[in-house]
């Protein structure tokens, strides 16, 4: 079984991590690989995912292998994958199930993310603005609460104090959520291409009412020419064709270990 | 068993760094150029996300001096990766966009018409309907030093079935939850409530995020939307991010081991 997933991980994560490679391969290979399209008329797929988790949060193995399957129709990488990957979403499904079992008991964390999406970073070799922080992920999962509330822990308004931090800890289908939903940003997104020293410095170094137009106008330029997207996509192909095939079999499960998702 | 999976993966491995390295990565071509579409979701309160990669069209509107390449439109295409237009006319202005607009788009975060020079990666972002609601609050500028006692805020779906909606004021670097309230008043359309100023001593200059939710019959909250409010008065400089703490052991938390932590 163990050999089986790091077969099937590894190459997941040609098309996780490395992405480029096979990026490239679909790339020059377009004319096989392009097709028209309708209109999309699932316009927004957070929508589809919140409704799965809400549906997921009373129910049984099947709405949360639905829920499973929702998230990794929504992250590209996973679409590339998508008839490699069932052993990644046994595992997720089953640790999820596990942790309702356990009542909400998990080894999931914020930090964990933090130390999920640094590895990738280094061991790829990405720029500096890829590796995250906790801040980091806590704006992301506060930006993510309006739309996929159902994803996390349910919130009751009496298990809440002045002060208290977003809860750290994560159901492990959550923090699987955040840390791909990250990578994704990283990858594409100028908005989370920062390191959080540039991050401050967009934001004129010090807490200010309007304090947001520097780096939104920055942001905006940003958005247009799409440098750091490009920096990344060459680096994950450098760093995929540097690395050892060993080193490659055993990143994956190194990932998922690190996020705390059980086996 | 091991030595095969071992020996195709390096094949894979070969074939990938064959064609990341060789091909190019399908970043030159002959002539044209190549388009990529990506799809974000708008979040109130933070950065647009990216969400997925999505179709791309485009008509080529006027050429400049020199054009060569005899396509002079394209799409909508849907490729794995950037989509090369074999043939496609530049140096020429074009008008390239993510998605379909109106169906799928309701805005873009890169400018539509635009100068197209040979093999150059052409990248539209466009924002798709989102689930936001926004909710305007008064007053959204706050002078910490005499803060006003009441709040009013105006959406829409807001509901008292089983009790009254809750406010959260969450500062959106940290996570932190800084004030919380219960609506004092809600409109009988649903469309503004009231509610007593939460304490904010501890809250410093800048931008919090609202979160107003409706309460479920079990007690949790549904977030129904959200708004800002800007803080001025208590100047407070940015602080670094906590320190995840070495791998596994989260600060306040039981160490927990990041690499095979269940066996």
């Amino acid at each position: 079984m163990k050999k089986r997933y790091m077969s099937i991980g590894s190459l997941i994560l040609l098309a996780l991590l490395g992405g480029s490679a096979v990026w490239n391969m679909s790339g020059s290979a377009a004319h096989s690989n392009t097709r028209r399209v309708a209109a999309d008329e699932e316009p927004n797929p957070l929508v589809k995912i919140n409704q799965k988790a809400r549906a997921a949060k009373n129910g049984g193995e099947d709405a949360t292998r639905e829920l499973v399957d929702e998230i990794f129709r929504s992250v590209d990488f996973a679409q590339q994958f998508a008839e490699l990957d069932d052993s990644i979403k046994d595992r997720l499904v089953r640790a999820e199930l596990n942790h309702k079992k356990s009542h909400g008991q998990s080894s999931c964390s914020e930090q964990r993310v933090v130390h999920a999406v640094n590895l990738l970073a280094d061991r790829i070799g990405t720029p500096a603005y890829t590796r995250t922080n906790v801040f980091e992920v806590r704006r992301l999962r506060a930006n993510l609460l309006l739309y996929t509330s159902d994803l996390q822990e349910r919130r009751n308004k009496n298990g809440l104090r002045k002060g208290q931090k977003q809860d750290v800890m994560m159901s492990p289908l959550e923090t699987f959520f955040v840390a791909v939903t990250l990578i994704q940003q990283k990858r594409h997104n100028p908005e989370y291409q920062l390191t959080n020293d540039e991050w401050i410095a967009l934001h004129g170094g010090k807490r200010i009412a309007g304090g947001t137009k520097r780096f939104e106008d920055e942001m905006r330029q940003r958005h247009i020419n799409s440098t750091r997207t490009e920096e990344v996509r060459e680096a994950v192909q450098k760093g995929i064709t540097s690395m050892s095939p060993l080193d490659m079999l055993q990143l994956p499960e190194e990932l998922l270990n690190t996020l705390g998702i059980e086996r | 068993m091991k030595n095969i999976k071992l020996v195709l993966f390096s094949m894979v491995f070969v074939c990938c760094a064959f064609f990341a390295s060789c091909s190019g990565g399908g970043s030159h071509l002959q002539s044209g150029f190549r388009v990529f579409g990506e799809k974000y979701v708008q979040v109130f309160g933070g950065p647009p996300m990216f969400v997925s990669p999505t179709s791309i069209q485009g008509t080529r509107l006027i050429d400049y001096s020199g054009a060569t390449g005899t396509v002079t439109s394209f799409g909508p295409l849907l490729c794995g990766g950037p989509c090369p237009i074999e043939g496609g006319r530049t140096p020429a202005r074009w008008n390239i966009v993510a998605g379909t607009p109106v169906v799928e788009c309701v805005g873009y975060l890169t400018p539509n018409e635009r100068d197209v020079t040979l093999n150059s990666l052409q990248v539209s972002k466009c924002l798709t309907f989102g689930i936001v609601f926004p909710f305007s609050a008064a007053p959204n500028l706050i002078n910490l030093q005499a803060p006003p006692a009441t709040f009013e805020m105006t959406g829409e779906n807001l509901t008292t079935t089983y009790g009254m909606p809750y406010i959260e004021y969450r500062d959106p670097y940290t996570g932190n939850l800084i004030g919380a309230t219960s609506a004092t008043y809600v409109s009988p359309k649903g469309s503004v409530l009231q509610a007593a100023a939460p304490n904010l001593s501890s809250a410093y200059d800048g931008v919090y995020n609202v979160l107003i939710s409706n309460i479920r019959a079990d007690g949790s909250l549904e977030p129904v939307g959200m708004s800002t409010i800007e803080c001025t008065g208590r100047p407070y400089p940015y602080e670094p991010p906590p320190d995840p703490g070495p791998c596994g052991c989260p600060p306040d938390l039981p160490c927990l081991p990041c690499e095979n932590p269940i066996q």
